[in-house]
């Protein structure tokens, strides 16, 4: 799947871009970000989903790329809120639930009665209920890491994690992942704070970037560079 | 502040031309982006500039040039005979201006000119005074003057100092006049009176030598014997003397009454000069096009080094040494509840940190 994944279809984007951009549909685009993570299909993995800051569109590729890799790959997708300062996933996905994984942290509740199927190969966590212990809890999840068990079998967690650099244990946070994506907001996030971002998560940095809503207003005729 | 781009770009790119490439882009990407608000200045300098100059044309100078005889000069009555003759005629010229009925005389003899006043605005001397105040007159050399009239329409200026040229040989050759007359008058009273003097001592010498019987030949030797007759010969010598000054003085006068030397116009005014005002319309629209480009590339710059966001694909690998995973292309339909925050925004989730 990933060589196919890799042969995807794309033409060479004015901007110099590697990516099919402007005519990909977005679960190309999570096709191609899977491919590159190069985790195996097979025993699957953790990916982390992170920003610098919020509102540069974390959640919905989360969201995206769980129902695409749902679609794709034979093993479960489980798709974890771990964003508990602006838990949306629940009202996006239309859920009333209260429980998530700020139970689980917490130890009040068991992995397994937070996920929620969504799919035929798709289960959430949302955050639950987020109280003033949610810096402590974000801080206790690489600890508790209670997404590696073996005795649920292979499948892919996709967790939203916070913005790095709103919350100061959110580069710690990361940390659970197998590998973590970054995700910046095109002309929106500046330079800077992706950079710092890229520095907290210190010695296990982002396997790349997704640049999301990305714009040129450059004229088709412009030279590529 | 930090320049943008800076040298991270230098840091990866080896080769210059991709330096530039990418900065344009940038540039270009920006301009792309706000096209309409850099375009305004390319249009809106030029025609800001248009319209002041058209205020400015409201005043459309219309200039003669003068050459000044130095024999004129002695004409205009009090002069400085240190100063030029241009200096001078100057003096002159703008005195006349200061005189209302000269102004007025200007201004009736441009028709054109008092078209531009109705009836009560003439009577109220606005018109007389328009000539004065939009009057200039100015040296360019010793000999040489320039007369300025400033008004809407070239051709009433050019009128109007047509008009002036002719009212001002009129003034001086009427000082002229008035002092020549004069200064007849004051000689003939002179020469009166020297002729007086003389027949009274030459009647008293005649009276002495009647008394004395001496002849004309006899005259010599009485004025050695007589000292009395000697001082009467002399009185009456000098008494001839300056009749005969007076006389030369009068004459002189009235040669003066025939001295008609007035100012010579050699560039008299005409359609040329309000024709150099379409040439300074042209160059302002350029100067405002050019301005309008300058700061429409100004604005572009400060932007784009205002902006410190990755833009292209091609950026991040130079500013952050990562790879890209995928790009989204910007779709309204796919940012559902994803409102870009800033980083001041982010600042209020630390306090959960």
């Amino acid at each position: 799947m990933i060589a196919r994944l890799r042969d995807s279809p794309g033409a060479r984007h004015h901007d110099g871009s590697i990516q099919t951009v402007s005519d990909a549909v977005p679960g190309e685009v999570f096709r191609q970000v899977y491919a590159q993570l190069e985790l195996s299909p097979a025993s699957g993995g953790i990916i982390g989903i992170t920003s610098a800051i919020s509102g540069e569109g974390r959640t919905t590729i989360a969201l995206g790329m769980a129902r695409t890799l749902a679609n794709d790959l034979d093993i479960p997708v489980l798709l974890v809120e771990a964003d508990f300062d602006r838990p949306s996933i629940a009202g996006r996905l239309g859920l009333s639930v209260k429980e998530g994984l700020c139970e689980v942290l917490r130890g009040e509740a068991r992995l397994e009665s937070v996920m929620l199927p969504i799919g035929d190969n798709l289960a959430v966590i949302t955050a639950g209920t987020v109280g003033t212990d949610a810096g402590h809890l974000l801080g206790q999840l690489p600890i508790l890491d209670p997404f590696h068990s073996t005795d649920r079998g292979p499948s892919v967690v996709l967790i939203d994690l916070p913005p790095i650099t709103a919350y100061g244990y959110s580069a710690r946070a990361a940390r659970i992942a197998d590998v973590t994506v970054l995700v910046v907001r095109s002309g929106v996030t500046p330079i800077e704070t992706v950079r710092e971002a890229v520095s907290r998560l210190g010695d296990q940095p982002p396997r790349g970037l997704i640049l999301n809503a990305q714009r040129s207003a450059l004229p088709a005729w412009w030279p590529a560079g | 502040m930090e320049v943008w781009p800076n040298e991270d770009l230098l840091n990866i790119s080896d080769n210059s031309i991709r330096l530039e490439c990418d900065v344009m882009k940038r540039y270009a990407d920006t301009f792309f982006r706000s096209w309409l608000v850099a375009l305004v200045p390319i249009f809106v300098l030029p025609m800001a500039f248009y319209m002041i100059l058209r205020g400015s044309t409201n005043q459309v100078p219309v200039s003669a040039h003068i050459w000044v005889d130095r024999s004129s000069i002695q004409q205009i009555g009090d002069t400085d005979p240190y100063a030029s003759s241009a200096q001078n005629m100057t003096n002159y010229m703008n005195q006349l201006l200061q005189t209302s009925a000269f102004d007025l005389t200007v201004a009736k003899m441009s028709p054109l000119y008092g078209q531009q006043f109705p009836a009560q605005m003439q009577r109220d001397g606005v018109m007389a005074q328009g000539v004065r105040q939009n009057m200039q007159v100015a040296p360019l050399g010793s000999d040489l003057l320039i007369v300025t009239f400033m008004n809407k329409n070239g051709l009433v200026g050019e009128q109007v100092v047509r008009g002036f040229l002719s009212a001002v040989p009129q003034e001086i050759r009427l000082l002229s006049k008035q002092t020549a007359v004069k200064a007849l008058q004051y000689d003939k009273s002179q020469l009166k009176d020297a002729q007086r003097t003389f027949d009274s001592y030459a009647g008293k010498m005649r009276s002495y030598l009647k008394s004395h019987h001496i002849s004309a030949a006899g005259i010599d030797a009485q004025r050695l014997i007589d000292p009395k007759f000697a001082s009467l010969y002399l009185a009456v010598q000098s008494a001839q003397s300056n009749v005969q000054s007076a006389q030369q003085q009068a004459s002189l006068a009235v040669n003066q009454r025939a001295v008609s030397g007035t100012i010579r116009v050699i560039d008299p005014p005409g359609v040329g000069s309000v024709k150099s005002s379409k040439k300074k319309t042209l160059l302002n629209l350029i100067v405002g096009f050019a301005f309008g480009v300058l700061l429409s590339a100004t604005f572009i710059v400060v932007r784009t080094a205002l902006d410190r966001t990755v833009r292209f694909v091609d950026e991040v690998p130079v500013f952050f040494g990562l790879p890209v995973l995928g790009v989204m292309p910007h779709r309204p339909s796919l940012a559902v509840a994803s409102h870009p925050r800033s980083v001041s925004d982010s600042s209020d989730l630390r306090r959960l940190s």
